[in-house]
């Protein structure tokens, strides 16, 4: 009887042990455990100072760990950086172009960086332009491109070597809302063409359409890390519901207030009421029955819409190192 | 005063820096050296010998830092605020041209101001011991203030024209050179040609150095404050050439010098040629590519070399009696060893520090090119650039030191001292180069690299030759002239020795953090 073989478990994108960075006395990372699954696109949030670009900057090999230990798709960052350097594309939250160049000679240039044959290079530069939508300014100077195509073709140069894996730092700070639009609408093809990104953003509303997974850091410390989905029942207490009454509010409020599954209920300064009630799949209907029971006349009741952004606000303290 | 808004964020900004601190015991630290020096060194017959001697030997020096110290601590001023995009803010507010010219010259003065005063005790010393009047001291630092004050125009004048750290200290270099030696030179010419008198006596009382060479020569005349008066005009005229260039040019940023690039480029170039030279390049280390942009600058080391020697075999062929003399030889050998130097210095820590600036290198940090690479392609740049020119001029002098004018009276040590300048300027280039990139890796401003690469290559053996034939002239037996070009030699070459072998090893470092492919290792950041 033979048995079947044994399929090794999937070595995840990336995955960090206890990952530390210290600048000085100045801990940037503390003990981070983070692991990105291949495909993800991951958000990673966090305020300014947070350890964020730390985190990239040690995937991307470019500073190394005060101690622990970070591995990119089985490669670990120290001892195989070479592997990792070929794996990953980096794009740091500057742009870094040479504006004297053109726009084919500097992804050119950083092609031969990354050893493309010469006879590849033609072709693999007119693919990725193809793919950034930067085609038509091919022979234009890097100097005289929009913010946002400078971005765009940061983005380029990040894949001109095929990565597996992109780092992303902050690539739609400073964007108007529609070359931020078409950013993201490209890196979700990025995604549909089975690359792993790992993106940190400030603008949080579109990280949370965007990505499958996003992680939080506040001071060094991971705070969160999981499906976008999951962020909120995980990190809130219960699901929220705003209730509005005309009449007596005060009276409403008590009578939430002394139902079972309630957690907790206040009176916000529009007049109405935020109750969290508890439980996986909260029930507002009882609450519904004893207010109006309470001869209450209820003019709406909604479950309330806890953005990424809210979530954020309300486990971090703004903390910065 | 609105300027003082300015002078205040400058003297901020300056009271951070490490060599605010430094500057103002080292002089003072050297000068007491310098005293030390003289006082063991010189055989005085009296005290009044002494102070002579120390009055001139440190007038000499603080003379010498006022007249290079004032440019280069002005050359960036300007051309960096226009590269870090901060100009145009200022520009923004109430502030006038003259307000932030006030602001820059006075905040760049203050620390240089700080080390010649410094220097001042140890001066007085000079008159203590009775070897220089009250009234000389005082006119000796008029002197030096008057050249450091136009020293520090031309400086302001070449940052408010430039916008890169080495174009703005090659512009102010030329300003300098053009009033140091151009003025004296066009003097003799006329002289000897026109005879305009005066056009001659201007040329002498706009001379920076002339209040300092009369003081020397003959002591307290009338011509002293006179010339002090037209190098004033000449400052405050480079002041003002300097404001109207800045009050017009603070708007214009972004890409026009890039469409100018582009079309000079291409007519220098050529696209084939261009295309050619990019191919091989970035197959084979793609940093040299990038190194060698903007294209065009070999050429035009190429058109310098070429029309210095061209000019100069003109002249041996229709004047042979005024170009083919030892004199001249030496003269044409000096000129293009002294700037090949200065062109490659400029040139080495340009790329490396600029890419640092963009964030360009960290790209290329985290790309597969390893740090090797990045030096060896910064490296074969330069030979690129500097090869061809310095292989011609190599060639040249030694098919002059063959054919060479060395028949006359001194011919034969000249042709020495021309074989001596050969063996160093071969020895020089390469080490400045490196020394210059090692500096690049290690500081984050280009002037401070280049001003290192000058100061240790090319000055630092003069001042070690002067200290021994110092030291020597003590000795019984005084040295040959042939002993003294061999002492020379010996030392540019020793120096160079050390500073190569300082730069290899600063080279082969792990920069701040950065790992490296090719081991496979990283080594934390401090």
């Amino acid at each position: 009887m033979s048995t079947p073989p044994i399929t090794p478990p999937a070595v995840p994108a990336v995955q960090t042990q206890a990952l530390s960075r210290a600048y000085g006395e100045m801990k940037a990372l503390e003990a981070l455990d983070l692991v990105v699954n291949r495909g993800d696109l991951f958000g990673f949030i966090g305020s300014n100072g947070a350890g964020k670009t730390t985190t990239l900057r040690i995937l991307a090999t470019f500073l190394p760990p005060s101690a622990g230990s970070a591995f990119v798709l089985g490669h670990n960052v120290v001892s195989s950086v070479n592997e990792v350097r070929r794996l990953i594309g980096y794009m740091p939250d500057f742009f870094g172009v040479y504006k004297e160049m053109e726009v084919t000679e500097y992804l050119d240039f950083f092609g031969a960086c990354y050893r493309i044959p010469s006879s590849k290079r033609d072709k693999t530069v007119a693919d990725v332009l193809e793919l950034v939508g930067l085609t038509e300014k091919r022979g234009a100077l890097i100097g005289a491109l929009s913010r946002g195509m400078q971005q765009r073709l940061g983005l380029a140069r990040v894949l001109i070597h095929d990565p597996q894996l992109l780092l992303l730092d902050e690539p739609a700070s400073g964007l108007d809302p529609r070359a931020r639009i078409e950013m993201m609408a490209v890196l979700q093809e990025l995604q549909r063409m089975g690359k792993t990104i790992i993106i940190s953003s400030h603008i949080l509303s579109e990280l949370q359409s965007l990505c499958n997974r996003v992680a939080i850091i506040e001071r060094g410390r991971l705070i969160y890390a999981g499906p976008t989905q999951g962020i909120r029942s995980q990190m809130e207490q219960g699901f929220a519901f705003l209730i509005a009454v005309s009449g007596d509010v005060p009276a409403a409020l008590e009578i939430c207030r002394r139902q079972p599954e309630t957690l907790s209920a206040s009176l916000r300064d529009d007049g109405r009421i935020q109750v969290r009630l508890s439980g996986d799949t909260p029930d507002p209907s009882g609450l519904a029955a004893a207010l109006v029971g309470g001869g209450l006349r209820l003019t709406g009741l909604r479950e309330e819409e806890v953005g990424l952004e809210e979530v954020f606000m309300r486990v971090t303290r703004g903390e910065t190192q | 005063m609105i300027a003082l808004t300015v002078i205040e964020r400058e003297l901020r900004v300056a009271t951070r820096q490490r060599w605010a601190w430094v500057g103002r015991w080292l002089p003072a630290a050297l000068a007491i050296l310098m005293f030390g020096g003289v006082y063991l060194l010189y055989p005085a017959r009296s005290s009044g010998d002494f102070g002579k001697v120390l009055f001139h030997s440190l007038g000499f020096v603080m003379v010498l830092v006022a007249g290079v110290g004032g440019m280069l601590s002005t050359c960036d001023c300007l051309s960096r605020e226009h590269r870090e995009g901060t100009l145009g803010l200022l520009f923004l507010t109430e502030l006038s041209a003259l307000d932030v010219l006030a602001g820059k010259i006075l905040a760049s003065s203050l620390r240089l101001l700080l080390g010649l005063m410094a220097v001042v005790p140890v001066l007085a010393i000079s008159f203590l011991a009775g070897g220089t009047s009250l009234r000389s001291m005082a006119m000796l630092v008029m002197a030096i203030l008057s050249l450091l004050w136009v020293s520090m125009a031309a400086g302001v004048f070449a940052s408010a024209r430039y916008r890169t750290a080495g174009q703005s200290l090659a512009g102010a270099m030329l300003v300098m050179l053009i009033l140091c030696v151009g003025l004296p030179a066009l003097a003799s010419i006329n002289e000897t040609s026109w005879s305009v008198k005066w056009l001659t006596q201007l040329c002498w009382l706009a001379w920076p150095l002339s209040a300092y060479g009369i003081l020397v020569a003959q002591g307290p005349t009338p011509e002293f404050f006179k010339t002090l008066g037209v190098v004033q005009v000449v400052s405050w005229g480079l002041l003002l050439l300097a404001g109207l260039r800045l009050s017009g040019s603070w708007r214009v940023v972004g890409d026009g010098s890039g469409v100018r690039f582009r079309s000079f480029r291409f007519w220098v170039a050529g696209p084939a040629a261009r295309e050619r030279l990019k191919r091989r390049l970035l197959d084979d280390t793609p940093y040299a590519w990038r190194c060698c942009l903007p294209a065009g600058r070999g050429r035009l080391v190429w058109l310098w070399v070429g029309l210095s020697w061209f000019i100069y075999v003109l002249g041996c062929l229709m004047r042979p009696r005024w170009f083919f003399t030892p004199e001249s030889v030496l003269f044409m050998t000096f000129c293009t060893h002294l700037v090949l130097k200065v062109w490659v210095a400029l040139e080495t820590p340009r790329v490396f520090i600029s890419d640092r600036f963009s964030g360009a290198m960290e790209l290329l940090r985290v790309s597969l090119l390893s740090p090797r690479e990045l030096v060896w392609g910064q490296c074969k740049a330069l030979v690129l650039l500097f090869g061809g020119p310095v292989l011609t001029t190599v060639l040249v002098e030694v098919a002059l030191l063959i054919m060479g004018p060395w028949g006359g009276q001194g011919g034969a040590f000249t042709r020495w001292v021309l074989f001596g300048c050969l063996v160093v300027f071969v020895a020089d280039i390469p080490v400045l180069a490196l020394f210059c990139l090692a500096q690049a890796m290690r500081l984050r401003s280009e002037t401070h690299s280049i001003t290192l690469g000058f100061a240790f290559v090319m000055v630092l053996p003069w001042l070690l030759f002067f200290g021994a034939i110092g030291a020597l002239t003590s000795l019984p037996n005084s040295l040959s002239q042939h002993q003294d070009l061999t002492l020379w030699v010996g030392i540019c070459l020793l120096v160079d020795f050390v500073l190569w072998a300082w730069s290899r090893a600063r080279l082969k470092q792990p920069w701040g953090g950065l790992s490296d492919p090719a081991s496979g290792s990283s080594t934390p950041a401090s």
